[in-house]
């Protein structure tokens, strides 16, 4: 049995953990170091100590990066230090700086409802609303089946008038908790069946939370699944609540936040993409080198098969999901595919790999090869290994990479690599259903691109079709993660909430431009995304607010196509110049020559390295482009 | 009451404050220490049931007065 409350996935903070800490006072860019020193299991109090390293840091206006910056309002009906305290640190572990701002105790409608209130004030990028049973009027039961609905129906429109005001007067988006279930029962086991329980009420009300967040355009952060896999027995702490207020045993701090910091990291794009997979004794019982086909273990029959079975099918539900599936390990390549092909019970398949790298190099090298083949950061990488040196040797070499520790049962590898949440995600988009088919179609693109003589030849051999469109309800939810989750082809790196992408939408004074690219191998669906605004100084101008790409489809003059639509359109409203900026950032070095390479005219270059650029319309020469333009 | 009973007390009071300079007796009161507020306190009194494995009763936490009640309070729990 796993016990998460000691996140058993990250390894034991090391020796010399608070010398560490105190000694990231020291460090001119401290963002790395950040990040090593928060992924480890840590308890709440050095959590706090990181934190409070974090927070001095920051307002000594020391750079955090690589963490991406996010500002969390947070209303509470309980007591939310302790939490606050926690939060910083955890959150480092998935690749965000978070900088809280912590209402008073049980003022949340107060806060909330005044557009002057210092929630507001904060500016926050999101707020967290932090309510239980007892804030909604859940707490006690209802006598008949009518009072019963109406208690549920006042404690989502409770919560939802919350959301809207949060949403209206600037609280960021709206992350509302779903909402464990007391442990008290009325009846016993048939508080199931009867409508009033405190239980059923309860249910109804986490039931029906996803309708309630989705009009906010806001985030479920889901409590109740925590509180459930903690056990509720575990979870509530009657003398701490009677005393302190905390809504939880103290003792469930670290992995609530832990939980917490991967919602912030997915609402900013740092989700991991990637698993990388071992395979002798991570994918199946025994070495195939050794074992040969019939000697490894896999599949029904024997236990250790079971196991390792649940891994490849863990695995399996990832790649559905979207997530990229690839393979290092030390073994001849033949050796290595044998099982893929040819063992009747293997539930993975060599066309599940998107790259499969077997060979005797180490594997952070490997691993290395797989990002760089697949155009993603390290840092979106997983790497699953049963090898405990292996597992030490990457973290050492790649530190961004994630590695789970391991227990010493193959039972329970499956279930920590998902206790881990290193894929969580807010949304799920048809895009994401179809990336891991495209992925492993790119990898194909590899060997085309080499076979072929010349770039044109290749790039008219894709048969591209492309087409551009203004933003709308479908392309929403795939437009955020696009804006919140790309870093290299990305001019300015601006973030957007999804609430924030629809009232672009709405407003005609802006601009907007979404791109989608398909070829002879597959779709990539959305894959580009400009707003521009109109130039505070000039009504026939427009400044391109925001610009990015996907890394997946360098090279292939996209971005000049994307720029004939936004020319084309810039006619049509009368508009006679566009004026742009390159903001550089650690990532996005790639896409400083971006502008010159499209025409645009060096205007400005500003000590921070930004460069500002302006293209006359009327100078704009179509290019004869390798792609077919939809709609036009 | 024993020694080493209120000076693992006096390291997590250490700890929990960040202050290595904090030195404890038994009549040490809260209001003695700077940042040993009511947030502090209840830090304090987790990490000590935490550090000796212990829950203390609701009362017990109420009632306590200063360092030495609370040493009296975990070799209670032991016994």
């Amino acid at each position: 049995m796993l016990d998460y409350l000691t996140l058993p996935w990250l390894a034991p903070a090391p020796a010399g953990y608070r010398d560490a800490v105190k000694a990231l006072d020291g460090l001119a860019a401290p963002g790395p170091e950040i990040s090593r020193l928060a992924t480890h299991g840590l308890d709440a109090m050095q959590l706090r100590q990181l934190g409070r390293v974090m927070a001095r840091l920051r307002s000594a206006g020391t750079s955090l990066a690589p963490l991406t910056a996010i500002r969390v309002a947070v209303v509470s009906g309980t007591t939310f230090d302790f939490i606050a305290d926690a939060a910083p640190a955890a959150a480092a572990r998935h690749g965000i700086a978070l900088e809280l701002h912590v209402a008073p105790l049980d003022l949340v409608e107060q806060e909330v409802f005044a557009p002057g209130s210092a929630t507001y004030a904060f500016a926050p990028d999101a707020t967290l609303v932090a309510v239980d049973h007892r804030w909604l009027g859940l707490d006690r039961p209802a006598f008949d089946a009518a009072d019963a609905a109406a208690r549920v129906a006042a404690a989502h429109d409770r919560l939802g008038a919350i959301a809207a005001a949060l949403v209206a007067n600037g609280g960021g988006a709206p992350i509302l908790c779903s909402v464990p279930t007391p442990t008290l029962p009325l009846f016993g086991s048939f508080d199931r069946g009867f409508a009033g329980s405190v239980r059923a009420m309860v249910a109804q009300f986490n039931a029906g939370l996803g309708d309630v967040t989705q009009r906010s355009s806001g985030v479920i952060f889901d409590v109740a699944a925590l509180a459930d896999l903690v056990g509720l027995a575990r979870w509530f702490d009657a003398p701490m609540y009677n005393m302190y207020k905390l809504p939880f045993a103290a003792g469930a701090v670290p992995l609530y936040v832990d939980w917490l910091g991967r919602l912030l990291g997915a609402m900013r794009g740092r989700t991991r993409k990637c698993l990388v997979l071992d395979l002798d004794n991570t994918c199946w019982g025994g070495v195939i080198g050794d074992d040969g086909i019939e000697g490894i273990r896999i599949g029904p029959g024997s236990p250790e098969g079971e196991s390792f079975l649940a891994v490849q099918h863990a695995a399996l539900l990832l790649k559905d999901r979207g997530i990229i599936l690839a393979v290092s390990s030390k073994n001849d390549d033949a050796n290595a595919r044998a099982p893929f092909r040819d063992h009747p019970d293997m539930a993975l398949r060599e066309n599940d790999i998107a790259v499969f790298q077997a060979n005797w190099q180490d594997k952070a090298t490997n691993i290395e090869a797989i990002a760089r083949t697949l155009e993603i950061g390290l840092d979106a990488l997983v790497f699953l290994d049963d090898n405990g040196a292996e597992r030490a040797q990457v973290r050492a070499a790649l530190p961004t990479v994630a590695v789970p520790e391991l227990p010493s049962d193959p039972a329970l590898y499956a279930e920590i690599l998902g206790a881990a949440g290193y894929f969580e995600a807010i949304g799920f988009s048809t895009e994401d259903r179809s990336r891991a088919q495209s992925y492993a179609a790119n990898a194909r693109r590899v060997e085309v691109q080499q076979q072929s003589r010349n770039l044109g030849d290749y790039l008219a051999s894709l048969e591209m079709v492309i087409g551009h469109a203004p933003f709308d309800a479908i392309g929403r939810s795939r437009i955020s993660q696009l804006i919140n989750k790309s870093n290299q082809f990305n001019l300015t790196t601006r973030r957007y909430t999804e609430a924030e992408i629809a009232a672009v939408e709405a407003d005609p004074a802006v601009y907007s431009q979404q791109t989608r690219l398909a070829d002879r191998f597959g779709s990539f669906g959305m894959i580009g995304v400009i707003i521009a605004r109109l130039h505070p100084g000039a009504a026939d101008a427009w400044a391109i607010d925001t610009w990015l790409m996907s890394c997946r489809v360098l090279g292939r003059r996209v971005d000049e196509s994307m720029l004939v639509q936004l020319v084309t359109a810039a006619r049509q409203q009368g508009i006679a110049t566009l004026y742009a900026a390159y903001k550089p950032t650690a990532k996005n070095g790639m896409v400083a020559g971006h502008y010159d390479a499209l025409g645009f005219a060096l205007v400005a270059e500003l000590a921070s390295g930004e460069r500002q650029y302006r293209l006359a319309v009327a100078d704009h020469v179509e290019p004869v482009l390798p792609m077919v333009t939809l709609g036009s | 009451m024993t020694v080493s009973t209120l000076a693992r007390i006096e390291e997590i009071v250490r700890d929990e404050l960040d202050d290595e300079t904090i030195s404890l007796t038994p009549q040490t009161k809260a209001s003695d220490v700077e940042g040993w507020d009511s947030l502090a306190h209840v830090r304090i009194v987790i990490a000590v049931e935490t550090a000796f494995g212990l829950r203390f009763d609701t009362s017990d936490i109420g009632a306590l007065k200063s360092v030495g009640d609370l040493v009296a309070l975990v070799e209670r729990n032991q016994a």
